[in-house]
């Protein structure tokens, strides 16, 4: 018996928030449909108030000998309606509903203002405005103030989100999260044109923007002491993340829904704190070279675990969360010979001597880079507990 | 990059005397409705019902409708009346009521927040999280989302549940042995001695040894939130009896970089110069391994039983180390960048 309460409470709760989902759409025609009710609604109450005792309750002698006693049946109508249409009495009545909407209106814009002061109180209350009744967007942006007003418009996506028309670069990509932590969809475009449009509704946020620039990890003067006492300095290691996606040609743009994972990481990628994904990148690639490095010396057999075809993303083994350290062991093995320090201040310096590898011996490097990708997506994966980000490596100088 | 937003609400306003203004604008307002418009109109019994009745009407329907509109508002009737609550209180208090938490940190000083204990709600980004304790001393952990404050709690800590990273010792440029340090000033100089303080050890045969780590930790909990509020609420009563309260990012850097140290002396304290500097027959030297000790001690569950000889020997190292016990869902991933010996050792 208690069960089948329980069982029809819920389902009337979700019809409720089904009916309200409805009733508060934030689209152009529920909005209109929205403004309209609301006029007839005041009209109506209007009427409803004109029709009742307090109509005349404060209609003074001198404001009803402003008009003349009614000679015919036309005239004695006109003179009813005004006098109780018009008189201060229902005209104050009926401004009270309206005065009320609209302080609190102003209410909840100024509560908003204090709690993004970044966001201005004009703007919040046009915000709700927008939203309760969707007026038309009225700004269109020229060339001028596209960058003076993009940092404070994204502050301004990222708390309140939608409704707001974006037009993004392809080659940049966006996260919005869904209201109540519903989800986190990735926006990009892999198409070759100028300008991607996305419409970003109301409940939807922006969680993280990320250019292409911030996708780039450039890894400068790694300086690497082999267990041999040589050292190896690479100039450059230059990687990009990307995310393992596949867009069809007919769609505008691609929206992918991604883990809290990935969409946190990706977070890190716009912003100054980008620095700890570079940072953990070029220790686990200082790492990596410092065990691996003798594949650029010896011709080592690259283990099966890591040979894979090239040019596909490669297959990095199931996703461990909270992995010991002591797992990840190098890939290759060495016997070192000399002193294996990584300190630079060292005793022994009279030990280190300049490479004589080459870059030419471009199959070394190609396993290199192979082998380099794959322990970087699999640190990835273990650290930061990635699922649809990879990372391949573009070059190596030295 | 490059992003455009067409959209008629992204005027920026400096609008802080304005919102003190409005806030004067509303009163006025509600003082008109609610004194000068009852004098006109209520002349009997029923007009003054109509008129408290469409009054009452008016504001719960305004609420409800605008409510509806703002995303991170919560829509269940508890919530509508917390809502209410708030913003009536935000026309009448002075100071502000409700925060918005970002990556750890209040939008105003914590030290302020502490000395105002009437907070009614805050809004918490994804990247943080908020412990509060009740006048009973029982603590609350709060996560993302627009959070009300009951009755008599405060905030006492704060968290920045996101990625971290922090240096571990010398910096990597610095010149640890070097006899004169001309560059720097007086307070550069300390902080330089401090770094050193911070990793510095002696090895077996009395030689000292600095070594410098690059740390990273996240406090992402993939068994879920439950895991993840049992974890902060261990770490904030660990720094409670410490009588550590506000933001405690810092805090955690040094516990766990002084953790980092422990293990590390443990580790070092029975080896000698030569295990360091000499090859070995292993596959890989001895830093290598230190490096991998290191790590797979600070993430070792103290709670999980095991079999392996090796395992068990590294428990043992672990309980005389005082583990992060209760914080084992920390990930933890350390570096070794470098490790300065003593210079004049031969």
């Amino acid at each position: 018996m208690i069960f089948g309460y329980r069982k029809m409470f819920d389902k009337m709760k979700a019809k409720n928030q089904q009916t309200s989902g409805q009733l508060f759409a934030t689209n152009e025609p529920a909005g209109k449909l929205r403004l309209i009710l609301f006029v007839l609604l005041l009209i109506i109450y209007w009427s409803f108030i004109a029709q009742t005792k307090v109509a005349l309750f404060a209609i003074s002698d001198n404001f009803l000998a402003l008009f003349p006693n009614s000679t015919n049946f036309t005239s004695g109508v006109i003179r009813d309606i005004i006098l109780r249409y018009f008189s201060p009495s229902t005209i104050m009545f009926t401004a009270i509903p309206l005065i009320v909407f609209l302080s609190i209106r102003k209410l909840i814009s100024k509560y908003l203002h204090i709690l993004f002061p970044a966001i201005g109180f004009k703007e919040s209350e046009q915000y709700l405005t927008k939203c309760a009744f969707s007026f038309p967007i009225r700004n269109t942006p020229n060339q001028e103030n596209i960058f003076t007003k993009t940092h404070h418009s994204l502050e301004h996506l990222k708390f309140l989100g939608g409704p707001a028309n974006l037009v993004f670069d392809p080659s940049s990509a966006f996260i919005i999260q869904k209201n109540n932590n519903q989800g986190y969809f990735l926006i990009s475009s892999n198409r070759q044109c100028i300008a991607e449009k996305f419409i970003l509704s109301h409940g939807e946020k922006i969680y993280a923007f990320i250019s292409k620039n911030g996708r780039e990890v450039l890894l400068k003067n790694l300086v690497i002491q082999d267990g041999y006492g040589q050292t190896i300095d690479f100039g450059l290691i230059s990687l990009l993340l990307f995310f393992n996606t596949s867009q069809d040609k007919s769609t505008t743009y691609l929206s992918q829904k991604i883990t809290m994972h990935d969409a946190k990481f990706l977070s890190y990628l716009g912003k100054v704190e980008r620095n700890i994904i570079h940072q953990f990148l070029r220790d686990e690639t200082h790492n990596f070279l410092h065990s691996n490095v003798s594949i650029m010396i010896n011709d080592e057999i690259i283990p099966p675990s890591s040979n894979q075809i090239h040019g596909k993303i490669p297959d990095i083994s199931a996703k461990i969360l909270h992995e010991n350290y002591s797992k990840i062991t190098p890939t290759l093995t060495k016997t070192p010979r000399g002193v294996s320090r990584k300190h630079k201040h060292s005793r022994y310096i009279f030990m280190k001597k300049t490479s004589s590898f080459s870059f030419n011996k471009e199959n070394r490097k190609k396993k290199l880079i192979l082998q380099l990708s794959n322990h970087l997506n699999e640190q990835l994966k273990s650290f930061f507990h990635t699922s649809t980000i990879q990372i391949s490596i573009i070059e190596i100088r030295k | 990059m490059n992003f455009f937003i067409y959209n008629s609400i992204m005027k920026p306003s400096l609008q802080t005397g304005k919102s003190r203004n409005n806030q004067g604008n509303l009163i006025f307002t509600f003082a008109i409705i609610l004194v000068i418009f009852p004098l006109f109109i209520i002349k009997s019994v029923s007009s003054a019902i109509l008129y408290f009745f469409i009054l009452v009407v008016s504001i719960v329907f305004s609420l409800f409708f605008f409510i509806n509109f703002v995303p991170f508002f919560p829509k269940s009737l508890s919530g509508f009346i917390n809502i209410t609550h708030t913003l009536a209180l935000s026309i009448f208090r002075k100071t502000k009521s409700s925060y918005h938490i970002q990556v750890g940190k209040f939008d105003k000083d914590y030290f302020f927040i502490k000395n105002q204990p009437r907070l009614d709600a805050l809004l918490i980004d994804e990247k943080s999280a908020v412990i509060t304790i009740n006048n009973a001393s029982k603590k609350r952990v709060i996560l993302s989302g627009y959070q009300f404050i009951n009755n008599g709690e405060k905030a006492l800590h704060t968290f920045d549940i996101g990625f971290h990273h922090f240096f571990w010792g010398p910096q990597e440029k610095e010149n640890l042995y070097g006899n004169h340090i001309p560059d720097l000033d007086l307070s550069q100089a300390h902080m330089h001695s401090l770094r050193v303080t911070q990793t510095k050890c002696q090895i077996k045969d009395e030689i000292t040894v600095v070594p410098s780590f690059s740390v990273f930790y996240d406090f992402s909990s993939p068994k879920g939130k439950r895991h993840l509020e049992k974890m902060l609420l261990d770490i904030s009563d660990y720094f409670s009896t410490n009588k550590i309260c506000g933001e405690l990012q810092l805090e955690i850097n040094k516990l766990i970089g002084e953790h980092v140290t422990n293990i590390c002396k443990d580790l070092l304290e029975n080896t000698s110069v030569k295990q360091i500097t000499s090859p070995t027959d292993h596959n890989s030297s001895f830093l290598d391994d230190f490096s991998i000790k290191i790590n797979t001690i600070i993430n070792m569950k103290a709670s999980n039983g095991t079999s392996d000889s090796h395992t068990k020997k590294e428990l043992v190292l672990l309980e005389s180390i005082k583990p992060l016990g209760q914080w084992e869902m920390l990930n933890i991933r350390v570096f070794l960048n470098d490790l300065w010996i003593q210079k004049d050792v031969r």
